[in-house]
Parts: structure tokens; sequence; C-alpha cells
């Protein structure tokens, strides 16, 4: 190839990757959330403030690291060997992660994919690679459910539900940023309402007696345990909805209103005495789509 | 020897038989010197940060990023997104390999759990069992055998230091793991005693200690105990009855036997083969079960469940148990008896998993000899 070979082909046709990594993803944009629209005319406004004030939690902290581990000193020393030791700030900024749409339909307990790129050695160009999770189906059972389920999951999740001594703990205590799964806050929903309801075992109440107490910490009342773990769009239909019953609920449909001033004027004519009326009988006032009469034949 | 009975999962001599299942032992045992080793690699690895949650993979990056101002974004280039991988298996496997106290180095770190009641090969109520991670999550934790061990669970479990006095429990309690072995394999099988079809016989213990011998079993005379009705005659009528054979002296198990009819002829035999296959399908072999059993069975049809994935045991041994089991309930109910047998530890815990798709749609296609798709 001669020396000028970069005129002809362009800049993006180089790489072997034609498309660049995405660029690092801001939390509110990662759960679809625009957090100027919870003040202001709309629907987001008007949600109840539990929903909000869980869904900035949210946003405000940064989630568990996953794939790659944080360093917990906040200095660290550079150029040591010249003698001039300079004190440098440690940030630890978080890898790019991807998830794609089969991780709300299992818990993959924060895992995704990465696309980065890598060398074996120092010389050689860095070539791109994609790292993926090894997920597997897997068979678990959650006893405020009393059901088995089959999960698409991870031996992350395996090692996470040891941590948190139990696969209803493991729900109940992480936090949606660190679930990552629209399955995973399903469940707690389902999990959170049926302590509230006490729906649990309903067959064996000794059983859940002994379930209500140990999970106690985790009961809601239930106007939030209703909320909770909705995404925005399911949230402003049920908005919505609530929305529309309300106004059906106070208005008054118009046949009562007509009724009521008929019958007020029947009554104000029967004072004043009895006389045909100009317009014809009352029946045919009211009866607009008349038949016209067949002549006969 | 009195009181003894060889298995063909043994060796002819006693001596051997102990060499053997002593090693077992240690390898099964929860003594106190292998629990102090691995408590104290769990606590080493903890101290370095390995024994958390692992991930499919870590990856770390070639060049550092640019600081960054509070409230703004990072800026990423191209040499940001060149990562390496760490690999934190090797760390937790040359950990163990250096150090000599811990000998006891598995490929996994194993997992400290607490019995909630007494287990055959593991332990009393109440014992801190280490065990691989797989076994525990699929077999005791989400049956309720046992339980994570914390400060707070280990109050509630305290361990046992003098047994609960139980008539039963006494006379299962061995002294050695062959003696387990030995009555777990004359429960499970089924004598046929061959005799003939033609000529008067009655049955005695020689007829008995041959039968045994033809399934690998060796058994003195002085062991056997017919029952009290003695059986006589060309019988042809395959009925069950038990035999007690006598282990130990406190250890007496019941062999259920039945009567196999032998020709000379093989004239006369083709003659009766039908009448033979009516007898083999009202007590079949392993696999099968009567028609009733399969009826019961069928009704017990709860929330429907898909699954694709088998786990990692094979389901042949729990078959084999079911099905004796449903046919042992069966004779005890004809005959009007009680019945109080106990299967064995891993059966136990497959039965209770009902709700567990793979149980009953793996023992159901095998007894019914359908396919699983249909159920």
């Amino acid at each position: 190839m001669c020396a000028s070979w970069k005129k002809l082909v362009p800049h993006w046709a180089r790489s072997p990757v034609y498309y660049r990594p995405p660029p690092w993803v801001r939390n509110w944009e990662a759960h679809h959330i625009k957090p100027w629209k919870f003040v202001g005319p709309g629907v987001v406004s008007r949600l109840p403030k539990h929903y909000i004030k869980r869904k900035i939690e949210l946003i405000s902290e940064e989630p568990r690291p996953v794939h790659w581990e944080p360093i917990n000193k906040k200095y660290s020393v550079r150029d040591v060997t010249t003698g001039l030791a300079e004190r440098v700030q440690i940030q630890n900024i978080a890898i790019p992660v991807f998830y794609p749409e089969q991780a709300d339909q299992g818990l993959w307990g924060g895992e995704g994919i990465v696309q980065g790129y890598y060398r074996k050695k120092l010389r050689r160009r860095s070539s791109p690679k994609l790292w993926k999770p090894k997920v597997f189906n897997f068979f678990l059972y959650s006893e405020i459910l009393d059901r088995w389920m089959e999960i698409a999951i991870t031996q992350r999740t395996l090692d996470l539900i040891d941590e948190a001594l139990g696969f209803d703990n493991y729900i109940l205590k992480t936090h949606e940023r660190d679930l990552k799964s629209q399955l995973g806050n399903k469940l707690k929903r389902e999990m959170l309402l049926a302590l509230v309801r006490k729906s649990l075992h309903p067959s064996n109440p000794k059983k859940r007696e002994e379930l209500l107490e140990k999970y106690k910490e985790f009961i809601i009342p239930e106007e939030e345990a209703e909320w909770v773990g909705l995404t925005i769009k399911e949230a402003i239909i049920k908005q919505l909805n609530i929305e529309k019953i309300q106004e059906l609920k106070n208005k008054t449909p118009l046949q009562d209103i007509f009724v009521d001033e008929l019958v007020k004027e029947l009554q104000e004519k029967n004072e004043a005495g009895s006389s045909e009326l100009p317009g014809g009988s009352i029946f045919e006032k009211f009866m607009p789509f008349k038949t016209p009469e067949k002549p006969s034949t | 020897m009195r009181g003894l009975v060889a298995c063909r999962l043994c060796s002819p001599l006693f001596k051997d038989i102990q060499s053997l299942f002593v090693t077992q032992m240690k390898k099964q045992s929860s003594s106190s010197k292998v629990n102090e080793l691995k408590s104290n690699y769990l606590e080493k690895l903890q101290e370095k940060g390995l024994g958390q949650p692992s991930a499919s993979y870590v990856l770390k990056r070639r060049y550092p990023m640019r600081l960054v101002k509070k409230g703004s974004v990072p800026f990423f280039k191209k040499k940001n997104y060149v990562y390496e991988e760490v690999d934190k298996k090797k760390m937790e496997k040359n950990m163990g390999k250096d150090a000599k106290t811990a000998p006891v180095m598995e490929k996994e770190p194993p997992m400290p759990v607490i019995l909630t009641r007494d287990v055959l090969g593991l332990g009393v109520k109440g014992d801190l069992v280490f065990m691989k991670k797989n076994m525990a999550r699929l077999y005791l934790l989400p049956v309720g055998i046992a339980v994570y061990s914390t400060p707070e669970n280990r109050a509630l479990y305290p361990v046992q230091t003098e047994p609960e006095p139980d008539p039963e429990a006494e006379m299962l309690r061995f002294k050695t793991l062959s003696t387990e072995k030995m009555t777990e394999f004359l429960r499970k099988m089924n004598l046929y005693i061959p005799m003939s079809a033609h000529n008067d016989w009655t049955l005695t213990t020689k007829h008995v200690r041959i039968a045994f011998r033809w399934h690998s079993v060796v058994v003195p005379e002085e062991n056997i105990q017919l029952p009290a009705v003695a059986i006589t005659g060309p019988n042809t009528e395959l009925q069950p009855f038990d035999i007690a054979v006598k282990v130990k002296e406190d250890i007496i198990v019941n062999v259920r036997s039945f009567i196999q009819p032998w020709y000379n002829d093989k004239e006369e035999y083709s003659q009766e083969i039908e009448a033979i296959k009516e007898l083999k399908q009202k007590y079949p072999p392993y696999l099968k079960a009567s028609p009733e059993v399969m009826e019961l069975q069928r009704e017990r049809q709860e929330k429907d469940h898909t699954f694709r994935h088998l786990l990692h045991c094979s389901p042949s041994i729990f078959v084999k148990e079911a099905c004796e089991l449903a046919l042992k309930k069966h004779f005890a109910e004809l005959q009007g008896k009680d019945f109080k047998e106990e299967p064995s530890f891993k059966f136990k815990i497959f039965l209770e998993r009902k709700d567990h798709p793979k149980w009953r749609k793996v023992v159901m296609s095998k007894v019914m000899n359908l396919p699983a798709e249909s159920l």
C-alpha cells in the first residue's frame, strides 16, 4: 500500500469496527427518566409523590460495580522514580455496560454486555471484543409466592442469593438499580402486595404467620406497594386510568339532566292549566327519529 | 462369623470392609479438625477479598481515564475502551496450593451450613457442615433441611450433646457405614427363589440361602427366619412374602421375596408364558408400576410448569425407589398392614420437592411409559 492510502480510505472505513462503543450513559437516561418532567405541566408531575421519591433515589446513587473492581484509596503516587512524588486523585469511573432486552426477562444479577478492545501483546493492535455473560436456565423457589420459577440466571445471582440468605430476601433487599430487570421489579411488587394483603399460603395458616414475622421489616402500605418497580410508561397509563374514572364519577349523564327539566316544565303547566302545546303532543317532541307514514296501498 | 452379612459391594473379608468404609467416613465426616481447616481457608479468602460474589468476567482498564470535574461527564477516548481480563479463580487456587494449612482445597470454596435434623451420612441436628455450593442449593436449602450459618441460626439450632431417646432411631443408628449400605441394599432388592413347578417341596433356609447367592449376597442359615406359615407345593401364583434377615444382633431387615417357578421342559414353559406375563404385570420389576399406583400419580395435578433444562443428577436412582415404595404401600394395603418404612437421604429430598417439575414429569414418563412432552 502506498503511503497516501489514508486519503483514499475514509476514516470511518479504516477500523474493523464501523461504529464506536456507545458513549457514557447517564443514570437517568439508562432508566428512561427525564427529571425535568417531575416539575411542570403534565402527567408525570401528577404521579404520586412516594413514586417520584423512589425514582430520584434510583438516580442519585451509583450502582454496585459488577464487571470491575473499585479502588478504595483516595490518592495515588505518580513518578516515584524521578523523585518528584505527586499526589494524584483516584476517581472510580465505571465501565459502560449494555443491557439487552433479554435481561428484563431474567435475573442476570447486574451483569451485561461490554464492548471494548483488547490486545494480547503490547506491540500489536487492539482488536474489538464483546464480553458476554454466561446465562443458563435454573429453577428457583420463593416461599412467599409458593411456586417454582424457571429463570435465566448467572452464577452471580446464586452468590448474591446466598449473601442475602434467601431468594425472597435478595429480591426485597436489592434496589432497582442493582436488580436491573423488569422481572425482578414485578416479583418485588407481587411479594410486597402479598405481605400487605396477607394473601400468602391460603391453606396453611401456620406457615403464613411464620413468614409474616420473618419478612416484618419489608412491609409497606398498600398504596405504595402498587407503584413499586413500575416504569414511567406503565405509571402514566395507570394515572390516566385513575383520572378518567374520577372524571366519569363526577360527571352526571345528560339523560338525568333532561328528565329533571322535563319534570319541572310539566309541574308548572299542571299548575297553570292544561292546554295543548303549540309544538304538538309530548311524545312527538321527544321522538326525533320518526318514521314517515307509509301510504296505504 | 455370627451376625454378619457380606454384600457384593464389600469384600468378603471383614477386615477389608472396615478399611474401605473408614476412608469414606473421613471424607463425609464433619470432624472438628476438618472444619477448622475449612473455616480458616474461608477467612483467608475474605481477607484478600476473594470470597465475594463473582461475575462471568472481570475487566480492568489498560490506560487510566482523565480526571473529571464534579457534575460533568467523563471524556472517553478509544484507548479508554481497552480492557484486560482479571482471573479471580486462579488467585483462589494458588492460595490453596501454597498454603499447607489448607489441604482440603476444592475447585470452589465450600459453604457452611447448619442442619435442622438428622441426616444419614452427614450428621446430627445442629451440626455445621461444609458442603459444595450446588449440593446445598439444590438439595438442602430450598427444602428446609439446612439453613445458612448466621449467629441467629446458630442459637436456634444448637449442637446436641445428648441424643434424644427414640426407640426407632436406636435401631437405625449404625456404627459403621457398611451396615447402612447393607440394609439399604436388602430393603431395595426383590428376592426370587427358584423352585420346581412339577415336584412337591417345602421352603427351607437352604433354598433361601442359595437364592441369596444368586443375587450376590452371602447369608448364613442361622440369620434367616422364614415366615410362620410354611410355603409348600408347586406354587405358580406369585405372591410376595417377607423373610427376616439378621444383619446384627439388634438390626433385622425384612426382605420381600417371590417364588420363581422352574420348568424342566421348554414346551411346558412355552405353554404357560401367558400366565407368567399376567403375573409380571401384577408385580412388575423396577421401572413399571401397577395401574392403581399410576392413577394415584395422575391425581396429583397441580400448577402447570414448563421446563426445558435438566439438572446435573440422573433420576434413575429416584425412579427405582419411587416405584418400590409405591409397590410396598400397595402390598401392605392389600395385606392390611401398616407401612412405616422411610426412604433414603437423597430420595427424601426428591420426594419433598413435589412441586419440582422434573420429579413429576420424569418419574411419570418412565412409570407410565409415555413421552414427557405429552404430560
